[in-house]
């Protein structure tokens, strides 16, 4: 793989997982019979997605990498396996960890390639992925007692 | 018709129409002067009086101080109590007069059961074993998940801490929390953030000191009239404090203001992001208390580094000059006093607005000193026992509940298995509370002393509720409320002036409030019932010994002192026989006997990961901060500065909805009316519901003074008798009080029908962080009364 290939590859992990975040959040957020926590802070975090691949977007238009554009698709990370509202707070969980390591790998690859613009967006960016990750835990922490006890 | 508030100083006050009485000016520095205030009933004087009894107001957070009137073994009036340090006399208008409602006919005095659909009246001890029989069927069938407490802001210290240890250790449920989260969660949670800990810096005497006073959402005249006394009489003198008011509404504060913003609702958290980047901008940053004292300055001024006056001027319509105005008056004196209400907390990022606001003030470095600090103000007269004893669900004495030793240090004290008490995770808030009831998965929730029929937001979902056969209710109160109503079994219970307790203020003062009177009929303290219910539970200790050790309120308030040991809110240099003589400041210890007038006189915060209340949190999400995280930020006791971008609100108005709507309380109401409602003079003050608006909105919409509307919105449609007042353009104000019991719908309208409460129109949101439900941000439309 040539030098600009990684840093293709890496941009087009990271936009690809942004997508993957704003599709699940976008279905989360106008499930009007999903509770209520999750639709209002999901309003935010999608906010925070948006910034991201919109930046992602732009650096690469920059550096003439082609990003994939056509519709995405959620998935389900090793299949439903927890019940209720456990189950999209375990996808969220699941898609920002992943979308961790892919802001791990652009980090790298800026780094490695000396990139600033690329390393300072990456820098910026991940802890907004974090932060889902964060607030995804909290929420499978708090609600996860009553959901199990209940079964 | 409704009286409006008069401000003018008069000699012979009437006080209904001249709520703050007469002035007595004094000047910075000096001692507030007395003026006792005094209401007895018709033709009894104070020489006919038999007996007097130490109290405190119930019916505001202010904590005025007073004596019980009795004669004939009634309660005929109060006096405001001289020499407390919090009111030096003064009273409140709901204190002069609804002492009545101790005396309605309509008390309940027996316990009710319902039976084939209605309620009936029965015996205590029914009563009793049948909230016995179903809490051990649903432990035996579902656990303690299937149990579920919603407590108040109005009982006392040891009843709260008697109910806290009996959900805690006794039951084993998570789900314990008090309408405190409507009212008090935003301050209780901003003061976490910023200072590590729950506990109010500042005290109510720093406003004989201030020169400028910044109000944040806080309309003290109507929210604590006394505190609004001492402000006037100061503003009366011939070197007054200068104010800043932020409030949408033209209130009486606001009428007195130096500067007056009054930012679009749901912007709070951007005026204060302008405001900190005025102050830093303009090089108004006392850098040596920041360095000192702080940690997280450079992220916070990266975090406002965008929020310029023009900037803030966009999203919070405000011009930039007011801004400047006001960064400018904020930075013009050491002496800055700033507080903080319901305006922050019932709105958009309530808890990252009034984080914004302890910023400010360390910013500043005003904190700790005279007539410089923050007050983050609670809505309910005993809100702060709620927080401090653990009815709001975070442990007793502001404890940790991610700290083990914290944990383990309260199994020790009620001698139970650490693993006994719930710790897994944050304490279960009151709308998620009501939300498992919804599920399902709460079989029986046990309300006492509180109306969430009429103050919960959108009512028509908590009805509904309530209401379900698989829900089984239990309320504890004064009178047949709308929620009790839909209880299953209803417990009369006893009140101020007919049992004795302790209760503290929004500034930290504890007050004495002794029996003077018995309980009509057969109604009880609520200590008294928790200890009954504790007792047919037979609740035990890890040795098998009884779990709950005390059995009157004076040995629970021992009990309490010790869970308090060591802690911030210390009161254990606190007895009754001190607090007859006045209201005493916590903390109080052998080293401050007579009380702590304010917090953080030396700089130092109880940040410190081993005495800290929580590691805080995401401000935008509520994610929380893990121990190794805060542990490695290494706080040593400095004030934390968080930043928190601004995020617009989700109810936008639009072509439906092209109105904001807020909501609020009046002078003459408390809470839902239970007590204010049955008070004759206060009733006959504020008699019925009313919206206001401005004139140049009304006029647009082709209403004027007095009309009868239609208030709606997507939930719900309430009739009001509108009022024009030079509040912000676009802005409908409701008041909150208005229910139904003494309408001819008690249970509240059916689908279709139009109601009075403003709850009705408010939306099922909270705060991420405090978890406080957002009454203050929501869209509406008015229409006239369909005929």
């Amino acid at each position: 793989m040539s030098r600009a290939a990684g840093v293709a590859h890496a941009l087009r992990r990271a936009h690809a997982g942004e997508r993957r975040m704003i599709r699940l959040l976008e279905e989360l957020v106008n499930d009007n019979g999903q509770e209520v926590e999750i639709r209002h802070v999901g309003r935010d975090i999608l906010a925070w997605s948006l910034d991201s691949a919109a930046m992602l977007e732009r650096i690469a238009q920059d550096r003439e990498v082609e990003l994939t554009t056509g519709p995405v698709t959620v998935g389900q990370p090793w299949g439903p396996v927890d019940p209720a509202v456990l189950q999209p707070l375990r996808t969220i969980f699941l898609i920002a960890s992943d979308n961790s390591l892919a802001w791990e790998l652009v980090a790298q690859v800026a780094q490695a390639e000396g990139i600033a613009d690329l390393l300072d967006l990456a820098r910026k960016r991940h802890e907004y992925t974090l932060r889902q990750l964060r607030w995804a835990n909290t929420m499978i922490k708090t609600a996860s007692p009553q959901v199990l006890a209940t079964l | 018709m409704t009286l409006t508030a008069q401000a003018d100083v008069v000699d012979e006050p009437d006080r209904i129409r001249h709520p703050w009485g007469a002035r007595t000016a004094f000047r910075a520095d000096e001692q507030w002067p007395q003026r006792v205030d005094m209401q007895l009933a018709d033709g009894i004087d104070e020489s006919q009086v038999d007996r007097w009894a130490v109290s405190a107001s119930l019916l505001h957070s202010n904590g005025d101080a007073m004596d019980i009137a009795v004669k004939d073994d009634r309660i005929v009036g109060v006096r405001g109590r001289a020499g407390d340090r919090v009111n030096r006399g003064r009273l409140d208008v709901k204190d002069l007069f609804a002492w009545q409602a101790n005396n309605s006919a309509d008390r309940l005095t027996l316990p009710m059961i319902r039976r084939d659909g209605g309620l009936e009246v029965a015996s205590w001890d029914e009563a009793m074993a049948l909230v016995v029989d179903r809490t051990r069927g649903i432990l035996e069938e579902e656990g303690p998940s299937g149990l579920g407490f919603y407590t108040s802001g109005q009982l006392f210290c040891e009843e709260y801490y008697t109910l806290a240890l009996i959900a805690r250790a006794g039951l084993g449920t998570d789900h314990l929390d008090g309408n405190t989260r409507l009212c008090t969660a935003t301050a209780a949670e901003a003061l976490k953030e910023s200072f590590g800990s729950d506990g109010q810096p500042a005290s109510y005497s720093d406003v004989d000191h201030a020169e400028v006073i910044a109000l944040f959402g806080h309309n003290v005249a109507e929210t604590q009239p006394v505190l609004w006394m001492r402000m006037l009489d100061r503003l009366e003198s011939d070197d007054p404090p200068r104010l800043l008011v932020v409030d949408p509404r033209r209130t009486p504060v606001a009428e007195r203001a130096t500067v007056h913003l009054r930012p679009r609702p749901g912007t709070n958290l951007a005026l204060m992001n302008g405001l900190l980047h005025g102050l830093i901008a303009g090089g108004l940053v006392d850098l040596d208390f920041v360095e000192r004292c702080t940690q997280g300055y450079d992220a916070l001024v990266a975090m406002v580094e965008t929020c310029t006056p023009a900037w803030t001027e966009e999203i919070c319509g405000i011009p930039a000059a007011e801004i400047d105005a006001a960064v400018q008056l904020l930075g013009s004196t050491d002496r800055l006093l700033a507080t903080v209400l319901q305006g922050f907390y019932q709105s958009h990022q309530a808890t990252a607005a009034s984080v914004a606001v302890n910023n400010l003030v360390l910013l500043r470095g005003a904190i700790g000193r005279p007539g410089a600090g923050v007050m983050q103000m609670n809505g309910q007269p005993t809100a702060q026992n709620t927080r401090e004893c653990g009815a709001n669900g975070d442990l007793p004495g502001f404890r940790n509940w991610e700290n083990t030793d914290h944990v383990e240090e309260l199994a020790r004290l009620w001698n139970v298995d650490p693993l006994q008490i719930p710790h897994y995770a944050p304490p279960t808030h009151a709308m998620q509370i009501f939300r498992y009831a919804e599920q399902g998965s709460i079989k029986l929730l046990w309300v006492s002393a509180t109306n969430p029929a009429v103050s919960m937001p959108e009512l028509s979902r908590i009805r509904r509720l309530l209401g379900q056969d698989q829900l089984f209710l239990v309320v504890q109160d004064l009178y047949l409320t709308e929620t009790a109503l839909l209880a299953d079994v209803v417990l009369p219970g006893a009140t101020w002036g007919e049992k004795t307790g302790v209760f503290t203020n929004a500034d930290r003062t504890v007050h004495l409030s002794e029996q003077a009177v018995a309980p009509p009929g057969e109604a009880r303290s609520d200590l008294d019932i928790f200890l009954d219910f504790a007792a047919r539970m037979d609740f035990r200790d890890r040795d098998g010994r009884p779990l709950i050790t005390w059995d009157d309120a004076e040995s629970a308030f021992e009990a309490w002192k010790r869970c308090s040991v060591g802690r911030p809110c210390d009161y254990s240099a606190l007895t009754y026989e001190l607090l007859r003589q006045g209201g005493v400041q916590w903390p109080c210890t052998e080293q401050a006997p007579t009380g702590t007038e304010r917090l953080y006189t030396t700089g130092v915060f109880p940040t410190d990961p081993a005495v800290c209340e929580s590691y805080g949190r995401d401000l935008v999400t509520g994610a929380g901060v893990d121990e190794t995280t805060y542990r490695a930020q290494n706080p040593a006791g400095r004030a934390l500065l968080k930043g928190c971008e601004y995020r617009p609100p989700a109810e936008v108005p639009d072509n439906d909805f092209p109105l904001e709507l807020i909501t609020g309380r009046t002078i003459y109401h408390f809470h839902t009316r239970t007590k204010t409602g049955r008070t004759p003079e206060l009733e006959a003050a504020a008699p019925e519901m009313w919206a206001e608006l401005s004139a140049d909105d009304a006029a647009g919409l082709g209403f004027g003074e007095g009309d009868p509307v239609e208030v709606v919105s997507a939930r719900g449609r309430v009739r009001a008798t509108l009022r024009l007042r030079p509040h912000r353009a676009g802005t409908v104000f409701l008041p909150f009080h208005y229910g139904y019991w003494d309408t001819g719908i008690a249970l509240g309208p059916e689908k279709g029908q139009v109601g009075r409460a403003a709850n009705e129109l408010t939306a099922t949101a909270w705060d991420p962080v405090s978890k406080q439900p957002l009454v203050k941000s929501g869209t509406c439309r008015i229409e006239a009364v369909a005929s």
